[in-house]
C-alpha cells in the first residue's frame, strides 16, 4: 500500500460508531480492505519472476496517467460554467457530468471490484456477514473512485471559488462527496437488481450487454444536455424556470452546495439541502441492510454455477468451414504468427469479458454520437465553401470513431487469463511484433472498417461520388492514428498482461485523452476540405503511412516488450 | 550417441538468490528422464529454461547441438511443452486454442485439424471440439494441454505434472502413450511429484535438491545405493533433514 490508500484507509475506518450501528465486524472490514487494496497496487509477477524482490512502494504510472486524465475531464467540464445565468443553473449542469463521469467510470472500469469472482472462493467461505462484505467492498470502490474525483472535480471547485468566493469551497466537497456515494450505491443498486432478475450463471453475460445499454442511455442524455444548452434561450436562462427541477438530483445537490456557502436561502433549498443528505444515506442503507444479504449468496453461484456444462455433440465430419474471421485473416496477414495474432484477437475481444467491459461502452458512445451528428447535420451551415454539408458531420464521426480503436488498442494486452500466454513464449516466434501486428490489423478490421463501409456507402447514396475523396481521406486518416497509436501503446502481446490492478485502470479516460490525436488530424482536414486536389494528394501520402507503421510493429523484437 | 540435451554448469539467479547452482546433465535421445525434487529445488526453473522462457542465466545449455541463447527458435520448435496448472484462454475452444498453436509452430491449418481432431478423439474429447473450454473439468483442460504439446510432433517432450486432474483411465492411457513415444525415439522430460508415476515411467531419475542434482541413474540404481525399497523413500532420505514424522508433529503441536 502506499500512502495514499493508507490515508483512505485510515480515513474511511474513521466512523467506527456507523458501521458498529450496523452491524459491521470492524476487524473483518479493516482485514480486507487492506488486503484489497495491497492488491490492487500490485501486478503479479511475469514469467520467470521477473519483478521478484522488487516491492512496489510508489504510485504505478497507470495510476498518474488516469488522474491526469480526469484532470483533463475536470478541465472539460468548467464549460458548464459558461452556460446559464445564475449559479444554481451552472452549479447543476456541473454536477449532472460530474454524476454521468463518475457513473461511466463506475460501470466501465470498477464493475471488476465490485464483481470480484475470486472473492467466491476466498472470502465467501470464511465466516464474514454479507452486511460486512458489501461494506468492505463499498468501501474499496470509494477509495478508488476518489482518486479519480479528486484531480476531476479540483478545477470545478476553484472556479466556483474564484466565482463565489472561498465560503463555497467546504460545502462544494461535501456535495461531490455526496454525489459519488450516491453513484457508487446508484451503480451497485443496479447491478443487485440484475442479480434478483436474472440467473447468476447468466448473470456474467447479461451484465455486459446491460452495461452496453446503460452506457448508450447515459451517453444520449448527455449529448443531448449540451444541445438544450446551446439554444439561445437556454444560454440566459435559469434551470428554476424548468418545471419538475425539484425532481433533477443534481439541481438538489447544487442548491443545497449554494445554500451552505450561505447564498440562496428559501424553503426550497432547505428542502434541496436534506434530499442531498437523505438520498446518498439512504442508499446506502438500502444496499447494505436491504439488498446486500441476497446478493452475496447470489455472487456465490456465479462461479459455483459451472454446472451446466455443455453435452459433448457428434462432431460433424467432412470438409472444415473456414469462418469470416479466417478469411479476413489470409486476406490481410502473413500465414504463421502474424495470422495467428490476428485470429486469437478477434475470438478473445469478441469473448473476453474484461475486454468487452472495458471497449464496447465506446460502441455506445459513437452510436450515439453518429446519430446526434446526422440529425444535426443542418446546423453545420458553417461547413466551408466547397465542401459539402454532409462532410463535416460524416467527418465527425469517422474521428470521433478512433476512440474506439484506442481504447480497444489500449485494454489489448490484458486479461484476467495472462498466465495463459505462457504459449507466446515456449513456441518458436521470431519476432512477437508479428502477433502483435495481426491483433492490431484486427482490432481494425472489427473496430473500425464496418463503421467505415457504413459511412462511405450513407456519404454516396446521400451526396454522390463528389464526397468519396474527404471520406476516404478521414478513413486513412483514422487508420494513420490507429497505428500510430498501436506503435506507441502496444507494447506487449495480446491478451498476454495482468491489468495494473484497479488503481491505474480507467481505459475509458486514457482513450478520452487520446482524442487529442484524431483532434488535430480532424482540424486539419476540416480547415482543407473544400481544396479537392489538396486532399487527393493527401490521400495518395497518408495510403502508405499505415503499411509504414506496420513493418516498424512487426519488426518489434523480443526485448523490446515492455515487461 | 550425442547427447540430446547437454546442460553445463548451469547457474541461474534470482536477484541475489542462487536457485541453479552447477547443473550439469546429458540426456540421451529416447530416454525418459524423471526429474523430481522438493518445492523450491530448482525443477522448474530448469523447465524454464530448457523452453526457453528465461534467458539470464550462465553456464550452456545445447539442444541437439543447437545453443539455445544463439537460436531459441530452433530449440522451441523441436520441444513440445505441457505446463504445470491448466493456463489456459478458456473462453476459446480446443479448435480454436490448438490451431492457434498449431499457427505458431508454423503447421497447416489441415494438418492442424486433422491431428487434433484425431489425438483429442483418443482421449474420449472427439465431441468436445468446438465447445467453449471454461466448462470443462481441469482433467479435459489437461488432455488440451497435452495434445498442444504433440500437435507439432516435437522430438523433445517436456511434461509438467502432466497428470494432475486426468482420471485414473487417462492416467494410463499418458502413461502407455510415454512409453511409445520414448520407444519410437522422442526423449520425454517428466517433472513430477508423484514419485510413484515417477518411478514407472522413468529410464532415468535425476534428483535436485536446492539447485544442486543430488542423485542421477535408474530406479534400480539409485535404489542399491541408498538401500531403500520405494522412490519415494529415497526422495526422503535424501532430501529431507527432518524426519517427516517430526514435521506432522510440529504441525499438529501448532494448536497447543
Amino acid at each position: 500500500m502506499n500512502f495514499i490508500d493508507q490515508f483512505f484507509l485510515w480515513l474511511v475506518l474513521l466512523p467506527t460508531a456507523v458501521y458498529r450501528k450496523l452491524n459491521v465486524d470492524l476487524n473483518q472490514l479493516k482485514a480486507v480492505l487492506t488486503a484489497k487494496l495491497t492488491m490492487d497496487n500490485r501486478r503479479p509477477a511475469s514469467f520467470g519472476g521477473r519483478n521478484r524482490g522488487k516491492e512496489k512502494k510508489e504510485i504505478s504510472k497507470a495510476t498518474l496517467s488516469t488522474m491526469a486524465g480526469a484532470l483533463f475531464m475536470g478541465l472539460i467540464m468548467l464549460y458548464t460554467f459558461g452556460v446559464g445565468v445564475d449559479m444554481v443553473t451552472k452549479l447543476s449542469l456541473y454536477l449532472s457530468m460530474f454524476i454521468f463521469m463518475i457513473c461511466i467510470t463506475l460501470i466501465t472500469d470498477f464493475t471488476s471490484v465490485l464483481i470480484d469472482v475470486r472473492d467466491n472462493l476466498i472470502i465467501l467461505p470464511k465466516p464474514i456477514s454479507d452486511v460486512t462484505f458489501v461494506t468492505a467492498r463499498l468501501l474499496h470502490i470509494t477509495i478508488r473512485t476518489t482518486m479519480v474525483v479528486l484531480p476531476m472535480t479540483l478545477p470545478g471547485c476553484i472556479t466556483a471559488a474564484i466565482m463565489q468566493g472561498p465560503a463555497i469551497i467546504l460545502p462544494f466537497i461535501l456535495i461531490i462527496l455526496l454525489m459519488t456515494l450516491l453513484g457508487i450505491f446508484f451503480i451497485n443498486a443496479i447491478y443487485i437488481l440484475i442479480l434478483k432478475i436474472t440467473t447468476p450463471v447468466k448473470f456474467q453475460s447479461v451484465i455486459g450487454s446491460i452495461q452496453i445499454g446503460f452506457v448508450i442511455l447515459m451517453m444520449a442524455a448527455y449529448q443531448l444536455l449540451p444541445r438544450m444548452m446551446q439554444s439561445s434561450t437556454f444560454a440566459k436562462a435559469s434551470i428554476t424556470d424548468i418545471p419538475f427541477m425539484q425532481f433533477y438530483p443534481p439541481f438538489w445537490f447544487a442548491d443545497a452546495c449554494l445554500l451552505l456557502s450561505g447564498k440562496g436561502f428559501s424553503p426550497e433549498s432547505m428542502m434541496s439541502l436534506v434530499l442531498s443528505i437523505i438520498i446518498p444515506l439512504l442508499s446506502i442503507w438500502l444496499v447494505v441492510r436491504v439488498f446486500a444479504p441476497s446478493f452475496n449468496r447470489k455472487l456465490g453461484m456465479i462461479t459455483g454455477g459451472t454446472s451446466e456444462q455443455s453435452a459433448p455433440v457428434k462432431r460433424l465430419e467432412g470438409s472444415r468451414k473456414i469462418s469470416l474471421l479466417e478469411r479476413l485473416a489470409g486476406l490481410l496477414t502473413k500465414p504463421g504468427a502474424e495470422y495467428a495474432g490476428f485470429i486469437f484477437a478477434g475470438r478473445m475481444m469478441g469473448r473476453s469479458r474484461d475486454f468487452k467491459m472495458k471497449v464496447y461502452p465506446a460502441i455506445g458512445y459513437i452510436v450515439v454520437f453518429g446519430f446526434m451528428m446526422f440529425f444535426q447535420s443542418h446546423s453545420f451551415s458553417a461547413a466551408l465553401p466547397g465542401s459539402s454539408k454532409l462532410t463535416t458531420p460524416l467527418l465527425m464521426i469517422i474521428y470521433i470513431s478512433s476512440m474506439l480503436i484506442s481504447s480497444a488498442m489500449l485494454q489489448l494486452p490484458y486479461t484476467d487469463k495472462f498466465k495463459a500466454s505462457w504459449l507466446f513464449f515456449v513456441t518458436p516466434i521470431s519476432k512477437p511484433g508479428l502477433v502483435i501486428s495481426g491483433a492490431v490489423k484486427c482490432v481494425m478490421t472489427l473496430f473500425f472498417v464496418p463503421l467505415a463501409l457504413a459511412l462511405i456507402v450513407l456519404g454516396l447514396v446521400l451526396q454522390g461520388p463528389s464526397i468519396l475523396p474527404n471520406i476516404l481521406l478521414g478513413c486513412l486518416n483514422v487508420l494513420v492514428i490507429g497505428s500510430i497509436i498501436a506503435y506507441i501503446m502496444v507494447k506487449q502481446l495480446p491478451f498476454s498482461t495482468a491489468q495494473e490492478g484497479a488503481a491505474g485502470g480507467s481505459t475509458f479516460i486514457r482513450s478520452m485523452l487520446l482524442l487529442i490525436l484524431p483532434g488535430a488530424f480532424g482540424l486539419v482536414q476540416y480547415l482543407l476540405s473544400g481544396f479537392q486536389w489538396v486532399i487527393l494528394l493527401l490521400l495518395l501520402i497518408t495510403a502508405v503511412i499505415p503499411w509504414l507503421v506496420f513493418d516498424e510493429i512487426k519488426k518489434r523484437d523480443w526485448n523490446q516488450l515492455k515487461q | 550417441m550425442a547427447p540430446i540435451i547437454r546442460i553445463q554448469n548451469l547457474n541461474k539467479f534470482y536477484g541475489s538468490k542462487h536457485v541453479l547452482k552447477n547443473i550439469s546433465i546429458d540426456i540421451e535421445p529416447g530416454q525418459v528422464i524423471g526429474y523430481i525434487g522438493p518445492n523450491g529445488a530448482g525443477k522448474s526453473t530448469t523447465v524454464k529454461i530448457l523452453v526457453g522462457l528465461l534467458s539470464d542465466f550462465t553456464g550452456d545449455v545445447f539442444v541437439k547441438g543447437i545453443d539455445i541463447r544463439k537460436n531459441p527458435l530452433a530449440v522451441k520448435s523441436l520441444i513440445g511443452f505441457v505446463p504445470e496448472m491448466a493456463e489456459l484462454y478458456d473462453v476459446l475452444t480446443p479448435n480454436e486454442f490448438l490451431s492457434l498453436m498449431g499457427s505458431l509452430y508454423s503447421l497447416s491449418q489441415e494438418v492442424v485439424a486433422e491431428r487434433a481432431g484425431r489425438m483429442l478423439d483418443a482421449f474420449g474429447m472427439g465431441g468436445n471440439m468446438d465447445q467453449r473450454m471454461d466448462t470443462f473439468s481441469k482433467g479435459m483442460k489437461q488432455k488440451v494441454l497435452i495434445t498442444s504439446g504433440l500437435l507439432h510432433n516435437p522430438e523433445i517432450i517436456i511434461l509438467d505434472e502432466p497428470l494432475s486432474g486426468l482420471d485414473a483411465n487417462s492416467v494410463i492411457i499418458v502413461k502407455e502413450l510415454i512409453d511409445k513415444m520414448a520407444k519410437s525415439g522422442k526423449t520425454i522430460f517428466y517433472c513430477s511429484h508423484m514419485m510413484d508415476v515417477v518411478e514407472k515411467v522413468s529410464d532415468r531419475i535425476i534428483l535436485i535438491d536446492e539447485g544442486k542434482v543430488v542423485a542421477d541413474g535408474s530406479f534400480e540404481e539409485l535404489r542399491q545405493l541408498q538401500d531403500k525399497d520405494s522412490l519415494e523413500a529415497i526422495f526422503a532420505g535424501l532430501t529431507s533433514t527432518q524426519s517427516m514424522h517430526d514435521a506432522s508433529d510440529k504441525l499438529m503441536n501448532a494448536f497447543d
